[in-house]
C-alpha cells in the first residue's frame, strides 16, 4: 500500500508539472494583450508609442519567450512567489486566498447538502425498489443530472428574489449588515444549485449499492435472525455504501468545480470562479496561472483519495485482506 | 488495524467537510462587524419580503439614522488609485472618492479642486490654480507639490497611467512646473485646443502617501484611502462591494448621502430583480425592455442621457474588395439605419448617427442628414463593383452593448444586395488587436468611441492614425483635424469642424450607427439627479439627497 | 442476451418508450425545421420580442426571430454539436481504452496518466481558454468538448477490456497466433459494444448540457446560427420581461438531456444482468 502510495504521488508530480507547462503555454500563445488598456481607444485616450509598451512589458515581466517566462514562473512558483496580478498589480496569492474561502463555503456547503440529501434518499430508493418511491426519487435524480445549472440558477432568482421576494438575487452579504445569518440567506440559492447535480449522481449510487448490498449473503443473514429493517439499512448496509460515497466525492471534485464557476458568475457570488472569469477576460495570466494551479492540485488530490480510497473499498483486495487475515 | 485506519480518515474527512460547510457562516461573522447590525438585517428581511416595487425601503435607513445610496457594478474597482483604475467601470466608481480638477461642459466650466485655469494668449501655456484649503481624506493639505507629483507618475510611462495625455501632446512632452504652494503651470510643446479639457478631468494622487516615489503599480497606497472627493474609503471588499462614507472635511458642499456603496451584482436581470427588491437605489438600463420596463412606474424614476459615444461601421481600407469607391457607396446605401437602430437599440437606447461626431460633442452638426438606404443604386453599384456575390468578413467587440445585434441586422440586410456577411465577434483585449492593423483578410468592423465635448481627442485619434489605421482619411480631413487643433477661437473652430463632418460624409469615411444612451433609473426618493447631463453620472455627489 | 428479450425489456419499461419517444420527436421536429414558414435567422424589427401568438407560437425574439423556429434549428445544432463530441469521444475512449487495456504495462502507464492529465485540468477553464485562440467555429467547439469526455469513455473501456482479455475466446486467438491489432478488433471491440452504446449517451447528453454552458460563458457557436446554448444567453437580458424566450430553450435542453440520460441508464441496466434481475 505504501508503495503504491508514494507511486501514486509521484506520477501526480508528474501530471502536474506537465500540466502547468500546457497551461502556461495556452495562455502565453493566446490572443490578446494584457495591456490592452493602454492600446485601445474605447479605454485610453492616449496612445503609448511602441518603446513605451515595451518598457512597460519588461517591467510587468510580459518579456521573452515561453520557455524563459515558463521558468521563470515556475522558479517563483516553488519559492511561494505566486507574482502580480497583471490588471490591479497586487500579490495573486492574497487575492486568491481572500477568496477562496468564500469558494470553500460554497461548495462545502453544497457538498454537505448533498450528502445529508442523498443518504436518506438512496438508501429509501434502494429499499423500496421499483416501488412508487423509488420511481419518484429516481425521476427526481434524473432531473437533477439533465438541468444546465445556470439556466436553473436564473429559474430560482425570478421565482425565489423577484417573485416571491424571499432570498435576495446576488452577492454574498447585504452591505452593512454583517452576520452570518445574512450570509447563510444569499447562500441559499447558490448551494442549491450547486448541489443539485452531485445530489442525483450521490442518490443513483447509493441507490443502486443499496440494491447490491440488500442481496449480499449477510445482508440475508442478519434479516433471517430477525434484526428490524430499518436497523440492517443503517448498520450494515449504510455502512458499506459510505467509503464508495467518499471515493465517488472525490472523484466529482471536478464537477463541483467547474459548477462552482458558473454558479458563482450567476449570482455574483465572490469566489474564485468569478475572480477566474475577470482574470480571463483581462488576460491576467499570472491570476488565471495562480487559480488553474490551485484548482489542479485541488483536483490532483482529490482524484488521488479516491483511488486510494476505492483500492480500499473494491470488494477484491478486501476479501485478499480478509483471507491473508484468517 | 486498517479498518480502524479507515474509519478515523473517513470522519476526518467527514468533519472536514462539515466545518468548510459552515465556512461560508463564519467568513461573514469574520469580517470587521459594525453595531446594530442584527436589527439592521431582520428590518431588512422584512422589508425586502414586504415591498414589492422598493418604495418603501429606506424607512429602516432612515431609523439607523444613516441613509446610503447603493448602485450595482459588474466588477469592483481593481484599486483606488485613479491614475491606474482607467476602466468606465472602475472611473465610475471612484467618482465620489476623487475629485477632478475642473469639467468643461458645452457652455461652462464647473470648478472642482481648482480655482482657476488659464490659457496664454499664444494657447501654449496653462496656469492651474488649486483651491485653497483643500484636505486629502487623510487630512493633509493638497498643493501643487501634489499636482506636480500626480504629473510625473503620468509621464513615467511604465505606470500606464490614465492621464498619459496631460503630459503629452502627441509624442512630445509637457513641461510643468510649480509657481507656487498653489499654482502650476504646464507648457505645450504645440497648442492644442482640448488641453483644457483634457487637464480638468485629472485626478490628483497624493505625493506623501507614495513617499514621492513615481514606480506606483503595485505600490500599497493603491489600497488605501488617498482620495480627495466628497466621500471617503469605508470598506473594500475585492470582488463584492466598495463602501465610501461621507467626508466631514470636504471643501465643497457637505455631502447630503451618508455612504455610497458599489455593489458587484454582475447579471443584469439581477440588478434588475435587486432594484425591484429595494436592495439597490440605481439600474443602468441595459436594454430598451428594462426601461420600458419601469417607464411610468411608482418607485421609480428614468433618466435618459446622450451618452456621448458613435457607434459606427468601418470598411478596412486595405481590403481589396474596397479598391473600388462605389462597393463602400453600395454598401452604405444597403443600410438600412432606422432599421438598426430600432432593431438593435429599440426606442429609447440610442438614435440614429448622422455624423462622425457625436450629439455631445462641442460643434456636432445636427443639420447634416446621414446617410440614407437606396436600394436599387445599391444593387447597381454593387454589381458594377463586383460585389455582389462576395463573402465579406465583419469582426464586432464582444463585450459591448448592442454590436452583436447590429452586426445581424447588418447582416440581414446585406442579403439584399446579394453580399454574405460572416459575423465574428472578439472580446474586447483582442479586438483592436486584430482590427487596427494593416492586414487585409477582413472587410468591415464595427467599433465605437468616446465622443464627448471637444472633438480633437479621441475622436481626432480615431481618424488621424492614431487609432484607427485602417481609415481611409483623406489629406483634406486629417488638414482640417489638424487646424482645429490649432485654432484657439471658438467660431472658426465651429466652421473648420462643420466642413469637417460634410467632408467624411462625401468622403464615405465610416457609416455612423448610433449615437447611444445612457438610460438610469433610481428610486424615486433619490433626488437632486436632475443636476446631471453629462455622463457617466453623478459628476457631483454632493447634490444627490434622499427624500 | 438475445435480441428479443432485450426488446422486451426495452418495452417493458414505461420510463424508456416515454423518453425514446420524446427524444425521436425532438430529432424528427429538429429534421423538419424547414418546413416552417419562418426564416431562423431572418429578422423583422417590427415584431420584436413579442408574446405567444397564433402568428408565432413562441413568440420572437428581441431581433423579431420566431422562437419556435429558431428553437427548431437551434435543436439542429445542439444535437449535431452534442452527437459529433460524442463520436469524437468514443472512438478516442475506445481506441485508448482497448489499446490501453489490452496491451498493459508501460503503454497502459502512459496512457492513464494521459487520463490523469485530462481529469486533473478543470475543463470549463480550459476549454474556456483554449477557445479564445482556436478559430471559432462548430469543429473546434466539438473536438474542445470531446477532448474533455473521452476519458470517462476510456476508462469504463479499459475495465471492461481487462477483463475481457481473460476470457477464453481471447486466449484461445491468442494461442492460435491471431495479431494483436485483430483480437482487439474482432474480439474485444464487439463485446465492449454494450458498455460504449450506454457511455455514447451519456456522453450526448453531457456534451449538450456542456455545450450550453459553455454559450452561457459567452462561447459557443457562430452568428447567426443559434443552439439552444446560445438562444438561452441571448434570452438572459430579457429573461424578466420575456421569459419564454429562456424557458423554451431551457426546456428543450432539459427534455433532451434527461431522455439521453435515461435510456443511458436503462440501457445500462439491460445490459448489466446484476441489476437486470
Amino acid at each position: 500500500m505504501k508503495d503504491l502510495i508514494m507511486k501514486r504521488l509521484a506520477q501526480m508530480a508528474v501530471v502536474f508539472v506537465i500540466v502547468s507547462m500546457f497551461a502556461f503555454s495556452i495562455i502565453y500563445f493566446s490572443p490578446g494583450d494584457p495591456l490592452y488598456l493602454y492600446t485601445s481607444p474605447s479605454v485610453s485616450t492616449y496612445k503609448m508609442s511602441e518603446e513605451q509598451l515595451d518598457d512597460m512589458r519588461a517591467s510587468l515581466g510580459l518579456e521573452g519567450n515561453v520557455v524563459q517566462r515558463y521558468i521563470d514562473w515556475a522558479g517563483k512558483m516553488l519559492k511561494g512567489d505566486w507574482g502580480l496580478s497583471i490588471s490591479n498589480h497586487q500579490p495573486v496569492k492574497k487575492q486568491i486566498l481572500d477568496r477562496l474561502p468564500n469558494t470553500i463555503g460554497l461548495m462545502g456547503a453544497a457538498l454537505v447538502l448533498s450528502v445529508l440529501l442523498a443518504i436518506p434518499l438512496g438508501l429509501l430508493a434502494g429499499y423500496h425498489k421499483n416501488k412508487w418511491i423509488d420511481n419518484l426519487i429516481s425521476a427526481v435524480s434524473y432531473l437533477g443530472i439533465s438541468l444546465p445549472a445556470f439556466w436553473f440558477g436564473i429559474m430560482l432568482i425570478i421565482v425565489f428574489s423577484l417573485k416571491l421576494g424571499w432570498l435576495p438575487s446576488a452577492g454574498m452579504r447585504t452591505i452593512g449588515v454583517e452576520s452570518a445569518l445574512d450570509v447563510i440567506r444569499h447562500g441559499i440559492l447558490p448551494v442549491i444549485v450547486l448541489s443539485v447535480n452531485n445530489t442525483a449522481v450521490f442518490v443513483r449510487y447509493i441507490r443502486s449499492n443499496t440494491i447490491e448490498q440488500k442481496e449480499e449473503e449477510y445482508v440475508m443473514t442478519v434479516i433471517s435472525k430477525g434484526v428490524p429493517r430499518m436497523q440492517v439499512l443503517l448498520r450494515h448496509v449504510l455502512k458499506n455504501c459510505l467509503l464508495p460515497i467518499i471515493t465517488i466525492v472525490g472523484m466529482n471534485f471536478g464537477t463541483l468545480i467547474t459548477g462552482s464557476f458558473i454558479v458563482e458568475s450567476v449570482f455574483g457570488w465572490p469566489g474564485l470562479g468569478t475572480l477566474c472569469m475577470d482574470a480571463i477576460n483581462s488576460r491576467d495570466y499570472t491570476m488565471i496561472m495562480g487559480i488553474t494551479v490551485l484548482t489542479c492540485i485541488v483536483l490532483l488530490i482529490g482524484n488521488f483519495l479516491a483511488d486510494i480510497l476505492y483500492g480500499f473499498a473494491d470488494p477484491r483486495i478486501k476479501q485478499g485482506k480478509e483471507a491473508q487475515n484468517g | 488495524m486498517k479498518k480502524k485506519l479507515i474509519g478515523i480518515f473517513l470522519s476526518v474527512v467527514m468533519i472536514a467537510s462539515m466545518v468548510t460547510g459552515c465556512g461560508s457562516a463564519d467568513t461573514g461573522a469574520g469580517q470587521e462587524g459594525s453595531a446594530g447590525t442584527k436589527e439592521s438585517s431582520t428590518a431588512e428581511q422584512e422589508e425586502s419580503a414586504d415591498s414589492e416595487s422598493g418604495e418603501e425601503e429606506d424607512a429602516e435607513e432612515e431609523s439607523t439614522g444613516d441613509d446610503r445610496l447603493v448602485i450595482p457594478v459588474s466588477a469592483t474597482v481593481t484599486n483606488l488609485n485613479p491614475l491606474l483604475e482607467s476602466m468606465a467601470e472602475g472611473a465610475f466608481q471612484l467618482s465620489p472618492f476623487a475629485d477632478e480638477l475642473y469639467y468643461v461642459d458645452q457652455d461652462e466650466i464647473r470648478y472642482y479642486l481648482a480655482e482657476s485655469c488659464e490659457a496664454s494668449e499664444d494657447g501654449l501655456t496653462y496656469t492651474l490654480r488649486l483651491k485653497d484649503g483643500l484636505k486629502w481624506h487623510d487630512g493633509e493639505p493638497i498643493t501643487a507639490d501634489d499636482v506636480i507629483f500626480t504629473a510625473d507618475c503620468n509621464a513615467d510611462t511604465d505606470n500606464g497611467a490614465g492621464y498619459t495625455n496631460t503630459v503629452f501632446v502627441g509624442e512630445e512632452p509637457v513641461k510643468y512646473e510649480k509657481v507656487d504652494d498653489l499654482t502650476v503651470s504646464f507648457t505645450l510643446p504645440q497648442p492644442s485646443a482640448s488641453y483644457l479639457e483634457v487637464l480638468g478631468k485629472l485626478q490628483l494622487i497624493p505625493a506623501h502617501a507614495f513617499d514621492g516615489n513615481t514606480d506606483i503599480v503595485s505600490a500599497e497606497a493603491n489600497l488605501t484611502d488617498i482620495g480627495s472627493g466628497p466621500y471617503k474609503l469605508s470598506a473594500f471588499n475585492d470582488g463584492e462591494s466598495l463602501v465610501l462614507e461621507r467626508f466631514e472635511d470636504y471643501y465643497g458642499d457637505a455631502p447630503q448621502i451618508g455612504s455610497i456603496v458599489f455593489q458587484v451584482i454582475s447579471d443584469p436581470s439581477a440588478q434588475e430583480v435587486a432594484f425591484k427588491n429595494g436592495e439597490i437605489n440605481y439600474l443602468l438600463a441595459s436594454s430598451d425592455a428594462t426601461v420600458e420596463g419601469f417607464k411610468d412606474v411608482d418607485g421609480a424614476q428614468v433618466h435618459q442621457l446622450g451618452e456621448g459615444r458613435v457607434k459606427y461601421l468601418a470598411w478596412n481600407k486595405y481590403c481589396a474588395t474596397w479598391e473600388d469607391r462605389d462597393a463602400v457607396k453600395a454598401l452604405f446605401a444597403a443600410l438600412d439605419q432606422k432599421e438598426i437602430v430600432d432593431g438593435a437599440y429599440g426606442a429609447s437606447m440610442g438614435i440614429p448617427a448622422n455624423t462622425i461626431f457625436s450629439n455631445q460633442n462641442l460643434f456636432y452638426d445636427e443639420s447634416l442628414k446621414g446617410y440614407e438606404q437606396d436600394l436599387d443604386t445599391a444593387k447597381e453599384l454593387a454589381e458594377k463593383s463586383g460585389l455582389s456575390g462576395k463573402t465579406i468578413k465583419l469582426h464586432y467587440n464582444t463585450d459591448r452593448s448592442y454590436m452583436e445585434e447590429t452586426a445581424l441586422l447588418i447582416q440581414q440586410q446585406l442579403k439584399a444586395i446579394d453580399v454574405n456577411v460572416e459575423i465574428e465577434g472578439i472580446d474586447a483585449n483582442g479586438f483592436f488587436d486584430v482590427v487596427f492593423t494593416d492586414k487585409a483578410d477582413y472587410e468591415l468592423y464595427l467599433n465605437e468611441y468616446a465622443a464627448i465635448g471637444d472633438p480633437d481627442s479621441v475622436v481626432a485619434g480615431m481618424y488621424d492614425g492614431t487609432w484607427g489605421v485602417n481609415v481611409d482619411t483623406s489629406e483634406e480631413i486629417l488638414d482640417l483635424f489638424k487646424q482645429g487643433r490649432e485654432t484657439t477661437d471658438m467660431d472658426k473652430r465651429a466652421e473648420i469642424y462643420k466642413e469637417l463632418q460634410q467632408k467624411a460624409f462625401d468622403e464615405y469615411l465610416v457609416y455612423p450607427i448610433a449615437y447611444p444612451n445612457y438610460c438610469f433609473i433610481t428610486s424615486s426618493d433619490l433626488q437632486g439627479t436632475e443636476h446631471y447631463t453629462t455622463t457617466p453620472v453623478f459628476e457631483d455627489y454632493t447634490k444627490l439627497y434622499f427624500e | 442476451m438475445d435480441r428479443r428479450a432485450m426488446k422486451k425489456i426495452f418495452f417493458s419499461n414505461k420510463m424508456t418508450v416515454i423518453c425514446a419517444v420524446l427524444l425521436l420527436l425532438v430529432i424528427l421536429a429538429s429534421l423538419l425545421a424547414p418546413l416552417s414558414p419562418y426564416d431562423p435567422d431572418a429578422v423583422n424589427v417590427a415584431e420584436r420580442l413579442q408574446g405567444m401568438s397564433g402568428r408565432h407560437i413562441l413568440g420572437t425574439d428581441d431581433l423579431g426571430r420566431d422562437t419556435f423556429t429558431r428553437a427548431l434549428y437551434g435543436g439542429r445544432v445542439s444535437l449535431l454539436v452534442g452527437s459529433a463530441a460524442m463520436c469524437v469521444a468514443v472512438l478516442a475512449g475506445t481506441f485508448i481504452g482497448t489499446v490501453s487495456g489490452y496491451s498493459g504495462g508501460r503503454i497502459d502507464m502512459v496512457c492513464m496518466r494521459i487520463v490523469d492529465i485530462f481529469l486533473s485540468v478543470p475543463s470549463l477553464l480550459f476549454i474556456i481558454v483554449v477557445y479564445a485562440f482556436m478559430p471559432r467555429n462548430i469543429m473546434t467547439l466539438v473536438l474542445m468538448l470531446a477532448s474533455f469526455s473521452w476519458t470517462k469513455v476510456a476508462r469504463v473501456v479499459r475495465a471492461q477490456t481487462l477483463s475481457l482479455k481473460e476470457r477464453d475466446f481471447v486466449t484461445a486467438a491468442k494461442a492460435l497466433g491471431v495479431s494483436r491489432g485483430r483480437i482487439i478488433w474482432r474480439h474485444i471491440i464487439p463485446n465492449l459494444m454494450p458498455q460504449v452504446i450506454v457511455a455514447a449517451s451519456l456522453s450526448i447528453a453531457n456534451a449538450i448540457l456542456d455545450e450550453s454552458a459553455l454559450s452561457f460563458l459567452g462561447y459557443g457557436v457562430q452568428l447567426p446560427m443559434a443552439s439552444w446554448g446560445s438562444m438561452l444567453q441571448s434570452a438572459q437580458q430579457y429573461i424578466l420581461h420575456n421569459p419564454i424566450l429562456a424557458v423554451v430553450p431551457g426546456t428543450m435542453i432539459l427534455i433532451t438531456v434527461l431522455c439521453f440520460n435515461v435510456m443511458g441508464d436503462m440501457l445500462q441496466q439491460i445490459l448489466d444482468p446484476k441489476l437486470v434481475k
